[in-house]
């Protein structure tokens, strides 16, 4: 018997494509973020909700992953705002590669804000990097606020954290304050914003966190 | 279950490396997984078989270590501790890096050489 020793990383493929978007969007000066959540957490419905406000502001692109469908991507060019859709046909999640594919039918050098929604799951996405510069958690309180310490990879490896449905909160029993303790009881530093695409409550705040992740994100970063 | 996925790009990463072992058997492969890589390592030991059929991995055994999570604090600047947060456990700050339990590697492979396999 050899044995060889070899430490290799498994996901180095997806990594180095990764990097590949990564120094592209710097290059453009494009604010990427990869959006994750379950199904149902209302994703499309907050983008729907953020893009009326900012879209004559700012140009905005999102890529849709979902499993079937194009329906997503219907729902954000009716809001204004051009749109790709990945139909991943049974995978579970977006990578790297498909990302670098759909960059080159996108006019990235005109583009201030890509939103990749990725495909609904709290689990899968968490392990591919895309080359985002932020990765997003949304979680609906009709979820449960536990959900944190169910899938804690998914809020460690993320850099925000919003909370979806709060007008919802009193008819599911479930208190948005404790679902905030326990996300940051898994990550500390997650910033983290409560909404309601419906009523509008908390969207002035995920609008200022959208355009202003670390408060250096003000229009065409590049110049 | 994206572990399917992950089970494919190991075997991959396997016989790619395998390349310079002309006539080798697989034996064992080696794996490290971080409990929080975001991967189950049941479900991975579920897929591997079904991955690596009509590959040249197929009929080796799969080892898995779980690699805890593991944080370096700036703040109170211990040693490396394990944690079960992104906070350090000592003294509370989030103001920490991750060391290890994210990643997931191929460590190792155990080969049966042409010239061992009459031994």
């Amino acid at each position: 018997m050899t044995r060889v020793s070899l430490k290799s990383k498994i996901m180095e493929k997806n990594d180095r494509l990764a990097e590949v978007n990564r120094a592209k969007f710097k290059d453009e000066g494009i604010l990427c973020i990869n959006m994750i959540g379950s199904p149902g957490s209302g994703k499309t419905t907050l983008l729907e909700a953020a893009f009326r406000q900012i879209n004559d502001k700012y140009n905005c692109a999102v890529i849709e992953g979902d499993v079937k469908t194009d329906n997503d991507m219907r729902r954000i060019e009716k809001a204004g705002v051009r749109a790709l859709q990945i139909q991943t046909d049974g995978s579970c999640h977006l990578n790297a590669g498909q990302i670098g594919n759909m960059l080159s039918r996108l006019p990235i050098s005109s583009i201030d804000l890509l939103i990749i929604e990725n495909v609904g799951n709290l689990i899968c996405p968490v392990s591919y990097d895309l080359g985002e510069e932020y990765r997003m958690i949304v979680v609906s309180v009709t979820e449960g606020e536990d959900k944190p310490l169910k899938y804690p990879s998914a809020f460690m490896s993320a850099d925000m954290t919003i909370i979806t449905k709060i007008d919802l909160a009193p008819y599911v029993d479930v208190g948005p304050e404790k679902l905030i303790a326990n996300a940051l009881s898994i990550n500390p530093n997650l910033k983290i914003v409560s909404t309601s695409a419906k009523t509008g409550e908390g969207m002035d705040r995920f609008l200022k966190l959208l355009m202003n992740p670390e408060g250096v994100f003000d229009a065409k970063r590049s110049g | 279950m994206h572990e399917l996925s992950i089970a494919i790009d190991a075997i991959d990463l396997v016989s790619a490396n395998l390349a310079q072992y002309p006539g080798a058997r697989v034996e064992i492969v080696r794996l490290s997984v971080g409990i929080y890589s975001g991967i189950d390592p049941r479900a991975l030991e579920f897929c591997f078989p079904l991955a690596s059929e009509g590959t040249p991995v197929e009929g080796a055994k799969l080892h898995i270590e779980t690699i805890p999570l593991r944080i370096q604090c700036h703040e109170c600047e211990a040693d490396p501790v394990i944690s079960d947060s992104l906070e350090c456990p000592l003294c509370g700050s989030p103001r920490i890096t991750v060391v290890s339990g994210r990643d997931l590697t191929l460590t190792s492979l155990d080969l049966i050489l042409p010239d061992e396999e009459d031994a």
